[in-house]
This record gives C-alpha cells, structure tokens and sequence, in this order.
C-alpha cells in the first residue's frame, strides 16, 4: 500500500536501497552523505556496515556485487577522491549485482574542505550517472541505478549535493522489498583480472557501453521536457532544478535525471525549438558539466557567463542572472538592467557578533591545543572536530588539507625545519582511515616530527560513529572476539620508540608530554585518552564556579575558548548548566579562583 | 523521449498556491530542527507539499542552526530567498536580528526574549548588543516577543520550549488542530508525547509580552 511519509534525501536513498533489494551497504561517515548508512542500519534484511575509509567501503561493495547481489556505498565528494582508484578500473570489471556509488557533493562547503563538482567523476570513470531532485526521485533513482547497473554491466554514480541530500520532503512508497534474484560468483578473469592483457579487451567494452549509454540517455524517461511558454529554455538537474522551477514556474525546461552521457541529441532538438537566435541557458552549480559538453558539440547555450562557479545557487541568483541577460538581450545596457527594479525589504544587519561552531564545553581535544598554542610550534592539522583549534583564540592549527594529509605534511615539514618545531595532530578515526600508512613512513624514513592522535572513541563530527578502535565492529550485527583495534600497541608494532599516552584533561601531562616529544630525534606518538563528551561513557564531574572576590579578571581562561566561560561586569562567570567540571580552566588560573560550585558542595 | 506536463501534485487544492515560508533559527541544541520537523509533519497531514532544509556538521557545535521550512501546493525550491519568510522564529534574539532580512515586508518575527553568548561575546572580545529586541522592531513590522524563562517556568521545564513554539506559530499557520496531533504523534515517542502537547496548547494561547 502506498504511503506518505516525510524523508530526507539520504533517509530517501536508504529506502531506496532497501526497497530495491540492496543486500550489502557500506560507507565512511562524511557530511552530507553521513545519514544514508545510519537510516540503513535501523532495515531488516540487508548487511549495512561502516567501514574505515571510503575505499575499502567501495571495495567491499563490489565485491558484494561480484558476489552477485545488489550492493551500494556512500561518501561525501571528497571521499570518491579516496575510493577513486577502485572505482576507475571497477568501470572496467563491470559489476555482478547492482553497484550504486552514492556521491554527496557540498556546494557551498557547509562542512567539507573543498566543493570539487563530483559529476566529473562520471566523465572521468566513464560511468553513467544519475542525478535526483528531491526525496522521492531519490527513493526511485535508486532503483532505476540498480537497473541500469545490472543492464550496462557498471557501477552507477548517483549525485546528491547538500541540498537534496538535507531536505526533508514528502515521498510516497509502498512498504515491498524486491529483490532479484543473485547471480552466483562465476570465475571471469577476463572480466575481473584487469592484467593488460584482459584489461585492454575491458577498455573497449567500456566504450561500447558508453556508446549505449548515450543512445539510453535519448531514450529514458529520467530526462524529460516539461513544457511552458516564453521566449527563452532552460536545463538543470538536481537542486538547481528546484532553483530554476522556483525563478521561472512557466519555462519550458529540460529537466536532466539520467545527466552522463548527456542526451546530446534531445538537447540539440531542445534549443533549437527555440529559434536561431533563441535563449537557452543551463543552470548548474559548480563547474560548467553540462554547459562545456553541449558547446563542444555546437549547442548554444549560455550559463557561467551569467552564475557563478562557487558557491550554492538560490532561485534568487538565478532570476536576476537571466533576467538581467534577457533585459541585455532586449537592447538594455548592462548597468541599466541591474540597476532594474530597487529591491525592496530589509537590508542584513552587519557587526552583529559571529557565532562560529566550537569545541564543546568538557571537549577533551581543547586542552591539546591550549598546550600547543602555547608553544612556539608548527601544526599540521587534520579533518575533524578538532579542526576548530585553528579558529581564534586558541589559533593552534597551522594546516588542514584533507583526511589523513597531517601525518605526511609533519614528516615534510620536519625534514626542511629546525628540531623540535613541528608537530601533526589527527583524530582516531582519521589516523585510521588514512593516517596509518603516513606513520609506517614516518618510522621508516625517520621524520622527527611529533604526532598526536586525538583518540576520543568516536567519529565525533560526523554524529558519533564507531570507529575500528572504538567499536568490535563497524555493523549493528553481535561479533565476538574480536576486540577493539589498539591504537598504542599498532603504533609501537610499526616501529614508533615512544609512544606516550596521557590525559588531555591534565594540562601539566599534556606540556610534559608535548616538550619530551619535542625533544625526540626521531618520530614520536601522543596518545590521548578522553572519551568525547558527547558519548555516554564520558565522565562528568561537578560544574565549578568562579569566586567574585578572587576573580582578577586577567581572562587567561578566555584563551581555552570554553562556551560556559563567559566575560561579565570585568570578571569571569561559569555557565553552571553547560560546565562538565572538566577543570582546565582551575588549572590555567593564578588566582585560584576556580573552584567547585559551591551549591553542589553543600549537597 | 516521452514528453510528460509538471506531474498532478496529489496534494489539497486548499493548500496556497504560493508556498508559505517559515524561517526557524537558534542556536546548535536549542531543538530548531524538531521544531520544524513537528511543522513539516503537520502541514503533511493538512495535505500540504512540504519541503524543510537545514545544514548538519559544523552548525552543530554550538554555532548558528537556521531551517528553511515551505509549504504549499507544491513547492520547489528548498531554500528560502531573502525579504520573503512569512514568518520567522528564533529561539535566541541575536539569531532573529541576524537573519531578519529574510523576512516578507508583512511577515510576522516571532522571538524568545533569550540571550545566548557567542564565542567573540563571552570570550570578551565583542559586546552582544544591548538593544537587540529595539533594532528588531525598528526592522519589522510584526514582532511577537515571548519571555522564554517564564514559559519555561509555565511549562515546568525549559525542554519543550520549542515545542511551545511550534503552538505560538500555530496561530499563524492554516492547520487544524487534528493534523497538529497527528504531527505531534509522529514526531514525538509516547512517554514524550503528553509533555509536549502541553507545551504546544500552552503555546496555542499564551499571549506575547
């Protein structure tokens, strides 16, 4: 029976995926991509699994889908750049079951490092891809990826950027899983041994089927043309579609769903109805995808002389770009047609304070970055919570590139620096998903740079997933014996001399700590041991209390960057429902000022 | 290639053609998106086409959390453009001056007397403006201002607050009350469900200050 429900796109996708017969799921938690295997794992009869980075969660999916069942993976964009290398020549193996490579790109960079465009990757790999418009479109992509998967013999990319992927909106579906049936494993070298030999016969095949894939793409009903009037077209997929719909309800619009290989000929036939002359324009976030494919195949179409290649679009931009090349167009100059109509409404309020994310109150990384921002030290940053040592006050982070770049970027950096200047700090989760191999190097080519692993027992900016340390496994699925990856003991097994384990929370340990490492001629390893505060098992002590006749107002503490420290009337006051009692505040205070909240004493 | 029309919506012709806009703001841990999602499963009962975005990641630790709620016969764009919000409401005043240029030249800003520190603020570097409420009036032409601690006081607890305000915005919204409860069911589990119909019928009616 069909049903209403209310889902966002990636809850979408994971219906999707249930309802479609996905047998196998795996992902690495990645905003915006994060909730598709969380939603999975609350659905019976299939195997969803965190895995330690995106390509070894790529891997497993094909390997699933070798296996002959139908499979998907999901990452953030950035994390396709991880699982490129598989995914690259797995366009060449072909698939078993079903593979769906879910990208979730973030244009505007809500939380990501970068807003690379992941419909490249399409062209690149050479893979068809697919590109949903709101929740239910993602629900049923999903299905039809499968399909044309299993048809065309390739992994399919299904695109979602933030917008699709973080809207909630009203799907209607029934409750039916399908699952075809699987298709046992059946030994193919030439299919999956990509030698040269067998891999040049492969790279023919992937021609031929980008070929078919083209002329599928003429023919699908994930492309369609919703008529309208008006003098001029438009073309968009995904999120921009919403944006296009919103500026113009009435245009006649090609709307893109199946958007690689392009239907090339159906989009000539588009603009061309238009009239020699004619105005069609192509909105599309990010790069030129669509835009550069149509003007090399002679299709005239205008776009990223009008919108931006950075950022979000909004119906917005979109209006008064097209508005403002149609008043053009119409013999208006330039500056008369943005002059246009005055906007009226309220004008944004500037000045007002920022209120940028921070490390929360009890977060046993602060004290880390206090100690580091106390010394005359460089930091290689990594991906993480942890990432907001760089911000003001605390400024104790001197670079951020991308998962697991610390480690590597502290060796190089220490090689060409004077000793004992340069330290990488990284997360659990990170070290893990990519910082491991850049320790086995460190050891091996003797790189005397400090390395400190934040090990809080969790993905904390990504909601608190497990990681190979924090959890006997990356499923919901009962394992047993098999205990907790080690990280103290892994770091001693590849060679690090000194491995010092210490409590963040003890500001002394954490400088002694810091200063002996420092001191090492050959790499070394800091290992913290607080939970996240976030996670049940952290420990909560007493909130303190700032005393008014001991207080001297010298701010010292202001440099921890805790949100329950607040500057009030030229004295320090404690916010008693957000301290976690973690003490680092007691301890860089002089005056002894800081003690246990008297109220909590008494009882 | 099969040419299809804009597919029939399958939601109520009483819905309004142009989408309304809710805008609700706060800060990370106030319940802005349980908030909106209680709207959202309203406005789904009450046969609307709804769409309802926010940012996950950094907006969590503490920063500031903004949702875009639409609703309608049908509705495209997840986003809300500046200067059209029929209504926005904030749960911390800060917040409501920040994204007051959101809001329609009629629309309503519904603000919780409340003022949370940001970093700059509490750390001393920057003052948090004295007249937050006064530069919101002198902006908008229909504020609504609620004293967050005596609702919470009214309440019991500060915990359905938002929940309280999902009611305050009821008001101004065109559910009826059965598509409310059925929104309050869905988004709350049965041992939470009695507090926070309190809250929203105490919302319902308490009067701006």
């Amino acid at each position: 029976m069909e049903r209403k429900q209310v889902l966002s796109g990636n809850e979408a996708v994971a219906h999707g995926a249930w309802k479609h017969g996905v047998a196998f799921a795996s992902a690495y938690p990645g905003t915006p991509s994060t909730e598709i295997l969380e939603a999975l794992s609350s659905y019976p009869d299939l195997h969803a699994r965190w895995c330690v980075n995106e390509k070894v969660a790529f891997d497993e999916a094909l390997g699933a889908s070798i296996g002959g069942v139908r499979a998907l993976t999901a990452m953030k964009h950035v994390g396709l750049n991880v699982a490129a290398d598989s995914l690259m020549t797995a366009s060449y193996t072909g698939v078993g079951g079903g593979l769906v490579v879910v990208s979730c790109d973030d244009p505007g960079m809500h939380s990501s490092q970068n807003e690379q465009d992941n419909r490249n990757y399409a062209a690149f790999a050479k893979v068809p891809m697919l590109e949903p418009a709101d929740s239910q479109e993602c629900v049923d992509y999903v299905g039809h990826a499968l399909e044309i998967s299993e048809r065309f013999d390739t992994p399919v990319l299904l695109r979602l950027t933030t917008r699709i992927s973080h809207t909630r909106c009203v799907v209607e579906t029934d409750d039916e899983r399908r699952v075809p049936a699987p298709r046992p494993f059946v030994k193919q070298p030439e299919k999956y041994v990509m030698i040269p030999a067998y891999a040049r016969a492969r790279h023919r095949k992937v021609e031929e089927r980008l070929a078919a894939l083209a002329e599928f793409a003429e023919t699908t009903d994930l492309n369609r043309i919703e008529p309208g009037d008006g003098p001029f077209g438009l073309i968009a997929s995904g999120a921009a579609y919403q944006y296009a719909k919103e500026a113009f309800p009435g245009a006649p619009i090609y709307k893109l769903g199946f958007s690689w290989p392009l239907p090339l000929g159906k989009l000539r036939e588009f603009v061309e109805s238009f009239g020699p002359g004619g105005r069609v324009y192509v909105i599309e976030e990010l790069d030129a995808f669509i835009e550069e494919h149509l003007l090399a195949a002679g299709i005239s179409v205008r776009g990223k002389v009008l919108l931006s290649r950075c950022g979000e679009y909004t119906p917005q931009a979109v209006r008064e770009a097209i508005e403002r090349d149609l008043g053009e167009a119409a013999g208006g100059s330039r500056t008369a047609a943005r002059a246009g109509a005055p906007k009226a409404g309220i004008a944004p309020v500037a000045g007002l304070p920022p209120r940028p994310p921070v490390m929360c109150p009890g977060c046993p990384h602060r004290g880390v970055f206090y100690a580091l921002s106390k010394l005359d030290v460089n930091v290689m940053g990594d991906i993480g919570c942890y990432t907001l040592g760089a911000l003001p006050p605390l400024r104790a982070m001197d670079s951020c590139v991308c998962m697991g770049a610390s480690v590597g970027l502290g060796a190089g950096l220490a090689k060409v620096s004077e000793r004992g200047k340069t330290a990488a700090v990284i997360g659990d989760s990170t070290f893990i998903h990519s910082g491991i191999p850049a320790l086995v190097d460190m050891v091996w080519n003797r790189s005397a740079s400090v390395l400190i692993i934040l090990d809080n027992r969790t993905t904390a900016m990504t909601g608190r997933q497990p990681t190979a340390a924090s959890s006997a496994s990356g499923s919901a699925e009962a394992t047993e014996g098999s205990p907790p990856l080690d990280l103290a003991r892994l770091c001693k097994a590849v060679g690090v001399a000194e491995v010092q384990v210490i409590d963040p929370y003890h500001l002394e340990e954490v400088h002694a700590a810091l200063r002996r490492a420092l001191a090492n001629e050959g790499p070394s390893v800091i290992l913290t041991n607080r939970p996240c505060g976030l996670l049940a098992e952290a420990k909560r002590d007493d909130p303190r209390a700032v005393s008014r006749d001991l207080c001297q107002g010298c701010f010292q503490c202001t440099d921890l960057a805790c949100p329950a420290l607040v500057v009030e009337g030229g004295q320090m006051r404690i916010v008693e429902e957000l301290c976690r009692g973690c003490t680092l505040c007691m301890q860089v205070c002089c005056f002894n000022a800081i003690s246990v909240c008297e109220r909590k004493t008494r009882s | 290639m099969s040419i299809l029309s804009v597919p029939s919506t399958g939601f109520s012709p009483c819905a309004p053609r142009a989408p309304i806009n809710l805008l609700a703001v706060g800060v990370g841990g106030q319940g802005i998106l349980t908030l909106s999602a209680l709207v959202v499963s309203a406005a789904m009962e009450a046969g609307f086409d709804v769409k309802q975005s926010e940012v996950h990641g950094m907006a969590q630790r503490g920063g500031s959390v903004m949702s875009h709620v639409r609703m309608g016969q049908k509705v495209f764009s997840p986003v809300i453009e500046e200067g059209t919000a029929d209504m926005i409401v904030a749960l911390e005043k800060l917040e409501a001056l920040r994204h007051i240029h959101y809001l329609a030249p009629d629309g309503v800003l519904i603000v919780e007397d409340r003022a949370i520190a940001p970093l700059p603020v509490s750390t001393g570097e920057m003052a948090y403006p004295p007249d937050v409420l006064e530069q919101c009036r002198a902006r908008a032409g229909r504020v609504e201002v609620y004293d967050g601690a005596a609702l919470a006081e009214a309440l019991g607890t500060a915990r359905t607050l938002n929940t309280c305000f999902a009611g305050v915005l009821s008001r101004h919204l065109p559910f009826d009350e059965a598509a409310w409860r059925k929104g309050l069911e869905a988004c709350f589990s049965a041992r939470d469900l009695e507090a926070n119909v309190r809250a929203f019928q105490y919302g319902r009616s308490v009067q701006p200050v």
